[in-house]
Parts: structure tokens; sequence; C-alpha cells
């Protein structure tokens, strides 16, 4: 084989800056190219997920959506879908981050009355053949039903927290987290003013935090105390009494899934 | 060396999953099921080819003292647009194979291969190296993914072969890819030695 470029300074430094550049010019290329197609795909996918989630419709929903900040940093989204002009439902864009391994997103599609119309997975990182099977165990017809159950203000609870949902063999921890997402959903729909966002909910918070906050954690939880007092991020309390779940996900955290 | 030789080393002589044990991360982390054995190991095929024939073109041009960064930045090139191609034209599959795409980067057979052959031969012969390691590699990442998805959940391609309750779910989880490796290793040395 032919002889090699010598080993000296000038050479090495020259022809590593030409790597370097070379593949950042063309990784740049490639990404400007698909670009528009990566976010097509996006909007694709949304939209599909909307269209699983809710009856027929004939508005556009990405049009209309609704974005909500919870206090501990997350996104909701709404997206409300109507008929001729009537409402048929909204999508929610949800998530949880009590899953097994990361956090969960959903969709999940109400009906006006609140009830659950069906949902779907977007995105999860539990255990394959476990906490996987969340997309289609609590689907219309199998073993942990969700749909056309009201979360309401008690929220939908796993059968052995007391709840009526079966949850996933041996991935009790990726059902909470399913179930919290869920009522996160419904508690984002039901108030979405004083629930979840909006400066309505910043004056309302003070006065709920001390009476739930000992019966509902008992000290499991004692990070999210400090919240209270900083009163800007204490947005959520009545959602909090609304949908305790939440709360009782993360009481024992080592739990077996 | 002939190029069928050189083509086929890959695929049985030197598999780079049964016989060089090289990128045993993927292999043990996505082989979950068929499906996603099959692909991971096409993307690393793709990996292979690209990168095995830019660095034998560029070999030359590389001092000996920075090749191992100037090969791992070329990889990860290859890999990137391989990543931001499969994400706008294969989503589904883009999703099933999440972060083990990046992962390509290091996995030590495109390395290897870049070190050990690709760097020392023409670019053909490299062309057909990658092809024959990068179809050994897939062979072996869905042999591995066709075991655990049958066994344990009962389907193989997503085909029910019979009820999933039966299945051995530690197949399905990591320790199920170590011990179903393992065997898969021991019965093709005594298949080896036996011809």
């Amino acid at each position: 084989m032919e002889k090699r470029l010598e080993s000296n300074f000038k050479n090495m430094v020259l022809v590593l800056c030409a790597i370097t550049l070379f593949s950042s010019l063309s990784v740049a290329s490639i990404n400007a190219l698909t670009a528009e197609k990566l976010n097509e795909v996006r909007l694709q996918n949304q939209l599909k997920a909307i269209r699983d989630v809710l009856p027929a419709f004939d508005n556009n929903p990405m049009e209309e959506s609704d974005t909500l900040i919870t206090p501990d940093g997350g996104t909701l989204v709404l997206f409300p879908a109507s008929r001729e002009g009537e409402r048929v439902g909204t999508a929610v864009k949800s998530y949880s981050n009590n899953g097994y391994s990361g956090p969960i997103w959903l969709m999940i599609g109400f009906t006006p009355d609140g009830a659950v119309y069906n949902y779907t997975v977007l995105e999860h990182k539990e255990t394959p053949g476990l906490g996987s099977k969340m997309s289609t165990w609590f689907a219309r017809g199998n073993k942990g039903d969700i749909t056309g159950q009201i979360p309401g203000s008690k929220g939908l609870r796993a059968r052995k927290d007391g709840g009526e949902i079966d949850a996933i063999t041996a991935a009790t921890v990726s059902s909470r987290a399913f179930l919290d997402a869920v009522n996160r959903a419904s508690g984002a729909l039901s108030g979405n003013a004083d629930a979840v966002s909006g400066a309505t909910g910043l004056e309302a918070s003070p006065g709920a935090t001390p009476v739930e906050q000992p019966d509902a954690t008992t000290g499991a939880t004692p990070v999210e105390e400090p919240d209270a007092s900083s009163g800007a991020t204490r947005v959520d309390d009545p959602s909090r009494t609304d949908t305790s779940l939440p709360d009782t996900t993360h009481l024992s955290p080592a739990r077996h899934e | 060396m002939n190029n069928w030789k050189i083509f086929s080393n890959g695929l049985f002589k030197e598999n780079p999953v049964f016989v060089l044990l090289l990128g045993m991360c993927p292999t043990l982390g996505v082989t979950t099921s068929a499906i996603n054995g099959l692909g991971m190991g096409l993307a690393t095929t793709f990996v292979l080819l690209l990168s095995n024939v830019t660095i034998s073109l560029v070999s030359n041009l590389i001092p000996d003292k920075i090749r191992i960064p100037g090969y791992i930045v070329i990889i990860a090139t290859v890999v990137t647009i391989l990543e931001i191609c499969m994400a706008a034209y294969l989503p589904a599959l883009h999703e099933a194979l999440g972060i083990f795409i990046p992962l390509i980067v290091v996995n030590c057979i495109v390395l290897g291969r870049a070190e050990a052959f690709a760097a020392k031969n023409t670019p053909l012969s490299s062309l057909l190296d990658g092809l024959g390691m990068g179809l050994g590699f897939t062979l072996g990442l869905a042999l591995l993914g066709s075991t655990r998805e049958i066994l344990g959940s009962g389907k193989l391609f997503n085909a029910t072969l019979y009820d999933e309750n039966y299945g051995i779910l530690v197949f399905v989880l990591a320790p199920g890819a170590f011990i179903a490796l393992g065997y898969l290793i021991a019965i093709i040395n005594k298949i080896k030695k036996s011809l």
C-alpha cells in the first residue's frame, strides 16, 4: 500500500479540519434538505394521533389548539374537534413523569361529556413486553379498557389503588403512570382555567396548599412542598385535589414494575 | 483474496455476532423482536458500506496518528445522515430503533472494519467487506431477534404462533438476550464442527 501522509503537526491539523468541515457541511445540507419533510412527518403523526382518538371531525384541531403549561414545566395541548360546527370532542396531548423509565406521552380523546373516547401512546420508554403493553391494554375491548370511563374529579385509578381499572400484569408502575397522564389530561379539560395554567390559578393557589398536602403525601414527597412558598408555580393546586393520583404514584418510588 | 471470499467472510467465517462478538450493545439491546433486529442490521449495513468505502478512499490522506478520530468523525457523519433520513422517510422504523441508531457510531464493528480492513484495501474490496459484514450482522440480529420473539412472546414478525401467556418473559428482557445469544453461539459452533 502507498505511503500515508506524514504525521506532523501541520498535516494533522489540516486533515482534521478538512474532515470536520466536510462532515459538518454534508450533515447541514442533508438536514436542510429533509427539514420540510421532517416537519411534515411530525404534523402528520400528530394529526393521525388526533384522528385515532376522536370521532370523525371536519375542522383542523391543530389550528385551534390550546397549550397549557403545568407547574412542573410540562405542557399539555388541547385539540378541540368539531363536525359541522358542533363539538365532537377534544384530544389532549398529556404526559406523566411517573413512568418506569422516563416520561410517557399520550394523546387522549374525550367526548364532550368528559368520557374517554380513545387514546394512543405517543412516546414511552417502558420495559418491552411489560409496560409497553399500555398501547393496547387500555384500549376498547381489552382487559384494562378505559374507553367510556369518565375520570371526572376522582380520576381513574388502578384496582390496586382502590379504583376500577385493571393494571397491566407485572407493570403496576407503568399502569399508574398511564392513568396519571389520563387524569392530568382530564383535569386540564374540565377546568383548564383553574386546574392547570393561566393567571387565574395564581391567586387561587395559596389557600389550597396547606389543606391537602399533609394527608396526600405524608411527607413522602417533601420536595414538592417548597413550591408552595414560591407561589408562582403552585398554579395546579385545584387539580391536585381533583386528581390525587399523581401524589399516590410517587409514594414508593422503589416499587416493582 | 478473491471478491467472493471477502464478501462471505463476514457472513459466516467471521460473522460479527456469532464469531467476532463485536457490537454487542445493539445486538443485545434491540433484538426484542425479529423486525427490530432486521432493521438494526440493515441500518448498520448501510453505515458499514458508506464508511468502509469513504475511509478506503481517503485513508492515504489521513496521517497515522489521527486516523482514529478521523474515522470516528466520518462514521458519525454517515450515521447522522442515516438518522435524519430515517426520521424523514421511515418514521416507524426510526421510532422502533430509537436510541440505537445514534449508537451505531460507537458500534465497534464499524470502526473495527474501518481500521482492520478498509484502511488497507481498495474501495471495491472495502465495499464487499462492508456488505458481507453488514449482512452477517443483520443475519445474526435477525436470528437472535426471532429466537427471542418466538420464545418470549410467541410471535414471529408479529404473526402469532401461540398464546402470548405461554411465552417465557425473560427472553424479551435483557437477561434473555444473553441466554439466547449464548445458546445460539453454542449451536452454531456445534454445527460448524460437524461440517
